[in-house]
């Protein structure tokens, strides 16, 4: 009795739902716990059983009563997998939440069963099966894939995914879950002759289905109803309900309105048509049911029992955060949608040139709503960042049932919906400021902070992945440094001093949450080319690469030195590491900084520390992946424009490495810091020490301070920073190339912008005379003949230098390399 | 010239949003247009100065827009009132062929963002003429049919 061996089979698969069904279509009562109910069904269908298990004293089994049981189970098996209730293959989520199936279940959806909306269960030409693998259902390849141009005898192309119509409805509108198929699917298609007259002929199909009681007394059920459901089998939109075009539908003779739309009006792209319900005219028995249209393309229609779930319901389908992306899989997303995946390579050590916008704002509002985002969803297949309120997103589309995605406008369905983990962290951390906070600071390594407006935007504390405080201080690095030889006379910086505490730090990272080291090397001193002043005022302060400053505090020290609020954003990788070796010992460093391991993970700490004294091994520094670094009064560096009007002598220039921190605004440039090869110094002077030393780049956003001092470059330093104004110019980069030539020049007072970072021993260099402190010129005064002079010397130069926007505008030459800005700027620092 | 609307009221979504969009225009208004102020939240009506440098510099245009119920997963329909600007793309009944006002419409676009396009679809106009088929088009719509039931066809993507 094979038969009875299938229905127990299926019967093992029933949870309580489907055994109640089975027990309310056979009349029984339905109390009890799932085995109860087993025995119940067991005992119609299996007499023999019955004896053995009397649960139903009283009931009489028959033969006949028998057979419609194994006929009602067999119903209820189909319809439970015809509804799409089982899992979906990517999600491990029951589809429609009233008829799942336990994960564990003994029967596989049987392979190779047919079910075709023309009708016929044989195996016939071509197959293909249902990607959803609750479902795998079989259907002829000719019958349901359709292409557009369809020829004659022509296979069409196997989809790399194909979903049977069944399913493609139930992922349509989730808001409607599948409970039985009176009509099973039946194919609307005109036939091949009336195709041949005409574009669209008219057409009709006439089917009949049956109700039975149980049936309607399902329908009786609040949010039960009967719908008629059509689609269009080659749909570009698979997912959606689809009516032919001048559709007429009539149910035991009533016309049911089936779309608004007008005629000759087709669905677009982004419409979807929806099911009518027919519960009102249809009766318990046999009903008839036709469609007309004037539509030449293949559509495929039935009628289906629905229960409609609520908002909450769908919700509940949709995977927890845990279940539908990792949130590590979601913050490396994130790093490749802000930085196209530099962050995590790790070697980027190599590439001398970094673009790399520090931050990236991120609109935290639902694109749908307005408001803040609170729960933030988005669909699993789009690369791009942005999301959309998941409530707003489910209710709208409870109506709309579009299941598309705002951002990018890709039609998806329910399936591919989930909780995005890295915003929902950020948007739920947010609840703790007002409504009216709409964005966030985003950087590369995944850590963010709210954007306000205003004095209390750097007080903010940037915040690591998962929501916590990156430090409990927010401090970040800010390092001044000294030099040596020119410094010496002077009382050491105050502000390096002060800014570090006890000099221990924590750092958070998003991967291991290592411990950077500590800073080793020291360096303290911030020299300026105008040490001789012996000016404590101003300072100049090297900005370090590596010198981040984000909090307040630090800004305060910084300004003590110049007072220009430099809020610059740095990128810069390793550049430390010529330092060290410059430093000789003497230079501390006060850094709150995280550069300084090689973690590509970027800095997460806001760990102040101290380093003093010994020359550290600069090299720690060098590993460090990008640091971003956002100087605090980059300018107010002791090289003051006073300074530079004292000219410098060569001498002088060589004491004093001085830079100007710039202010930098990273928004503006995209590459904030870049790092050449010290070699090209080579070819310009003589007297290079150090080995390794690093240019770096900055670019400046600002405009100079008037004082803005004209600054000195050792030569000899090994590293050097030239901090830009807006606009590069050629000329000076022939400066500074040419170090021999500059020491006569005067300077302006409007010059600066080149910072020479700790390069080797200050004394050394002064004491060289080679090509000391180049004194910058001021574009004004620079002079046409020297221009020329340095035009004719070295190309080797990578090295920019900014002008002031004051300068000159006599020169027609500086205007078109303004002009050119950063494309003239990348192109040299590659043919470096 | 303007197009009757069957007006539903605009859905708690709808209305929440279109406040969100008309606190944020008060706060960044787009260039070159200014929204007449009206109690009307379902219909906007914005004022369009055509762009410095373009063939529609120092005119103005006035740009009407209604929201449907299901704003903003539908789109809302934007017409040029009183004299729309002579433009390939614009019919003389005001209607305008722009395909984010229909097939591409994104529930993520904004008025603003429309103005925009708009602002942007006429700057880039090298000459003032009707669409082509602008008598056809217009007899056809005498009776008042809204753009949205137009199956527009969407050829130019230079204007």
């Amino acid at each position: 009795m094979g038969d009875l061996a299938r229905c127990k089979t299926q019967l093992a698969s029933f949870r309580i739902k489907e055994l109640k069904d089975v027990l309310t279509r056979l009349g029984l009562p339905k109390q009890g716990k799932k085995q109860v109910l087993m025995d119940k069904v067991l005992a119609v269908l299996v007499p023999s059983e019955w004896q053995q298990h009397p649960v139903q004293k009283g009931f009489k089994p028959d033969g006949n009563r028998s057979s419609i049981a194994a006929q009602v189970i067999d119903d209820i098996y189909r319809k439970l997998r015809g509804s799409g209730a089982v899992e979906l293959a990517s999600g491990h989520r029951n589809f429609s939440g009233a008829v799942s199936v336990s994960a564990g279940r003994s029967d596989e959806p049987d392979e190779t069963e047919n079910r075709c909306p023309c009708g016929s269960p044989l195996d016939t030409g071509t197959m293909i099966q249902c990607d959803n693998q609750a479902c795998k259902v079989w259907q002829h390849l000719n019958c349901v894939v359709i292409p557009e141009n369809a020829a004659e005898g022509v296979e069409p192309d196997v989809p790399s995914q194909f979903y049977c119509e069944i399913c493609r409805i139930n992922y349509g509108d989730p808001f409607c879950v599948t409970l039985s198929q009176p009509l099973p699917a039946a194919k609307f298609y005109a036939p091949a002759a009336l195709q041949m007259e005409g574009a669209s002929p008219l057409h009709s199909l006439e089917k009949t289905f049956i109700l039975s009681k149980a049936d309607r007394e399902n329908l009786h059920k609040p949010n039960h109803d009967l719908q008629v459901w059509c689609l269009l089998l080659n749909d570009k939109v698979p997912f959606r309900m689809h009516w032919p075009d001048c559709a007429e539908l009539r149910v035991n003779g009533v016309v049911v309105r089936v779309t608004t739309r007008a005629a000759k009006q087709l669905l677009g792209a982004n419409g979807r048509d929806d099911g009518p319900g027919i519960t009102a005219c249809t009766r318990e028995g046999t009903n008839r049911i036709s469609l007309s249209a004037c539509d030449a393309r293949p559509f495929c229609m039935g009628v289906r029992i629905i229960r409609r779930l609520s908002v909450e319901q769908v919700m509940s389908l949709i995977p927890s955060a845990a279940r539908g992306e990792s949130f590590e899989e979601a913050l490396a997303r994130v790093r490749r949608c802000i930085d196209g995946g530099a962050s995590d390579a790790g070697d980027d050590d190599d590439s001398d040139l970094e673009v790399v916008a520090d931050s990236v704002t991120m609109n935290l509002s639902c694109p749908m709503s307005g408001s803040r985002i609170h729960i933030a969803g988005r669909f699993k297949p789009c690369a791009h960042m942005g999301g959309f309120d998941l409530k707003t997103f489910v209710e709208l589309n409870q109506r709309a049932r579009k299941w598309q995605c705002p951002v990018c406008m890709k039609n998806y369905s329910l399936d591919q919906l989930i909780i995005d983990p890295f915003f929902n962290r950020i948007t739920h951390a947010m609840k703790d400021y007002g409504e009216d906070i709409k964005e966030v600071e985003l950087k590369a390594d995944g850590s963010w902070r709210p954007k306000l407006e205003g004095e209390t935007v750097s007080r903010q504390p940037w915040r690591s992945p998962d929501g916590t405080p990156v430090l409990a201080n927010g401090f970040h690095k800010a390092t001044v440094k000294q030099e040596e030889g020119v410094s010496q006379g002077r009382p050491p910086l105050k502000i390096g001093m002060k800014r570090t505490h006890d000099g221990s730090w924590a750092v958070l990272r998003p991967s291991g949450g290592a411990i950077s080291k500590p800073k080793e090397p020291s360096y303290s001193r911030s020299t300026s080319a105008t040490d001789t002043n012996n000016e404590d005022d101003e300072r100049s302060v090297n900005q370090e690469p590596y010198s981040k400053d984000y909090t307040g505090d630090n800004e305060a020290g910084l300004r003590a030195g110049g007072g220009l609020a430099i809020n610059a954003w740095k990128k810069s990788k390793a550049t430390l590491v010529d330092e060290a070796p410059a430093s000789a010992g003497d230079v501390i460093v006060l850094s709150d900084s995280d550069e300084e391991s090689g973690s590509p993970g970027g800095p997460y700490n806001n760990g102040k520390q101290q380093h003093n004294g010994g020359a550290a091994p600069s090299s720690s520094y060098g590993g460090s992946g990008k640091n971003k670094d956002r100087l605090a009064n980059g300018a107010t560096g002791g090289a003051r424009g006073r300074h530079s009007s004292s000219r410098h002598t060569g001498s002088d220039g060589g004491g004093g490495g001085g830079g100007m921190g710039m202010p930098l605004e990273s928004s503006l440039w995209s590459q904030p810091s870049q790092e050449v090869p010290y070699s090209f110094f080579d070819a310009a002077g003589p007297a290079r020490q150090a080995k390794n030393s690093e240019l770096d780049f900055a670019y400046q956003a600002y405009e100079m301070d008037e004082d803005g001092g004209g600054d000195d470059t050792g030569p000899s330093k090994s590293g050097f920073r030239l901090f830009l104004p807006p606009q590069p110019a050629r000329e000076q980069r022939q400066t500074l190339q040419n170090p021999a030539i500059s020491p006569g020049e005067q300077l302006d007072e409007d010059w600066f912008s080149l910072s020479l970072g700790g390069g080797d021993n200050v004394l050394n260099a002064a004491n060289d005379n080679t090509g000391l402190g180049l004194p910058l010129s001021s574009s004004r005064e620079y002079t046409r003949p020297a221009r020329e002079r340095l035009d004719s010397l070295a190309n080797t130069a990578t090295v920019l230098l900014g002008l002031n926007n004051n300068n000159g505008a006599g020169h027609s030459r500086r205007n078109q390399h303004l002009s050119r800005q950063r494309s003239y700027f990348r192109a040299e620092s590659q043919s470096e | 010239m303007s197009t009757s609307v069957p007006q539903k009221a605009l859905s708690k979504i709808a209305t929440n949003r279109l406040h969100k969009e008309l606190k944020e225009w008060e706060n960044n208004p787009p260039a070159g247009f200014k929204h007449r102020p009206t109690d009307n939240l379902q219909r906007w009506i914005i004022e369009v100065s055509g762009a410095p440098g373009t063939l529609y510099a120092n005119e103005q245009f006035q740009l009407q827009v209604d929201f449907p119920e299901h704003y903003p997963m539908e789109a809302p329909q934007v017409i040029f009132i009183h004299n729309p600007p002579f433009h390939p793309h614009v019919y003389s009944n005001g209607h305008i062929c722009l395909d984010i006002l229909y097939d591409s419409w994104s529930p993520a676009m904004t008025v603003s963002s429309i103005c925009i396009s708009i602002l942007s679809m006429l700057s880039s106009s090298t000459v003032k003429m009707r669409p082509p088929d602008n008598d056809r088009y217009v007899r056809n719509c005498r009776n008042g049919r809204s753009p949205k039931d137009t199956r527009w066809w969407f050829h130019d993507d230079k204007v």
